[in-house]
């Protein structure tokens, strides 16, 4: 099948059905992994999680004829995930969410892993953060964490979205991107210590107050 | 002078650790964090472990698309395509 020649800023979704259907294939499909795993810490749940992914592709494609070819299909993909997420999940398990993050001080994390990393001779603070936390660890210190700070962390830690993406895919200011950033990756550092010592990772040292 | 302008010590850096590894700092202003960390190995090292961790946080929450999702997602968009090659 000949692919139409894409002229940037030309909506997407021209033509008859069935070359709808195959363009939002082709561009849309790739992000399934990255969404399904956005959508896994979202929901917290495989089922929900793929309930949610199904969703947002519907979506996508009814809306496919909006998306403006050459901008971000990422982000835009994104927005309608956080949005369905929002919208259709949160309420499913309202649960008290607005609890404040612990106040956890700068370079958490680092300096409760100094000491031992110093004692690892030779090994880099690279080698002793990867291998310190099981991908299990990380999953649930992210899953932890209260949903505003979850989604930017998420968004920036685990996507790699800019600051100005996520404020357009969270519809909120660059500067609580930034202020939710900020305490959600402390919030994370102390979850990520917290079941560090519950496997006796971090042993002592995170009981020294 | 305003921030933009100062040099960057230490305990900017902190203050600036996250938005230096975002990428969402002025050139200006990377390019003085820069200086600093190529002259104080403490805060060399502080970078890097953070940017390890970054990298950490992102490769290990990568998820396996089940086949069935793909195959139910291609199915109610009309397509026979799964997607699994």
């Amino acid at each position: 099948m000949a692919s139409e020649p894409v002229q940037a800023a030309a909506p997407a979704g021209q033509g008859n059905d069935e070359q709808r259907q195959a363009q939002f294939t082709e561009q849309a499909m790739e992000f399934m992994p990255s969404l399904y795993s956005a959508a896994l810490r979202m929901t917290r749940n495989p089922a929900d999680a793929e309930d949610l992914v199904q969703e947002t592709y519907l979506k996508a494609y009814r809306a496919w004829h909006t998306f403006q070819q050459g901008t971000n299909l990422k982000a835009w993909l994104y927005r309608i995930l956080t949005n369905t997420f929002i919208n259709n999940y949160r309420s499913k398990k309202r649960r008290p969410e607005q609890t404040e993050l612990d106040e956890v001080e700068d370079l958490y994390l680092y300096r409760r892993l100094g000491g031992l990393e110093a004692a690892a001779a030779g090994r880099s603070a690279e080698d002793e953060v990867m291998d310190l936390f099981t991908d299990d660890d990380v999953k649930k210190a992210i899953e932890a964490l209260p949903e505003q700070f979850r989604l930017a962390v998420l968004l920036a830690d685990v996507e790699g979205f800019s600051y100005k993406e996520i404020a357009e895919i969270l519809g909120i200011p660059i500067g609580t991107v930034m202020s939710r950033l900020h305490r959600g990756r402390k919030g994370l550092q102390k979850a990520l210590v917290d079941f560090g010592a519950q496997r006796g990772l971090t042993g002592d040292r995170t009981k020294t107050q | 002078m305003t921030e933009d302008e100062a040099e960057a010590d230490c305990i900017s850096v902190v203050q600036e650790l996250y938005t230096f590894l975002d990428g969402e700092l002025t050139e200006m202003r990377r390019v003085q964090i820069t200086r600093h960390l190529e002259g104080c190995p403490d805060c060399h090292e502080v970078v890097d472990f953070h940017a390890e961790l970054k990298m950490v946080i992102a490769a290990k929450c990568k998820e396996q698309v089940p086949d069935e999702l793909r195959e139910r997602i291609a199915k109610a968009l009309g397509t026979g395509m799964t997607g699994s090659s």
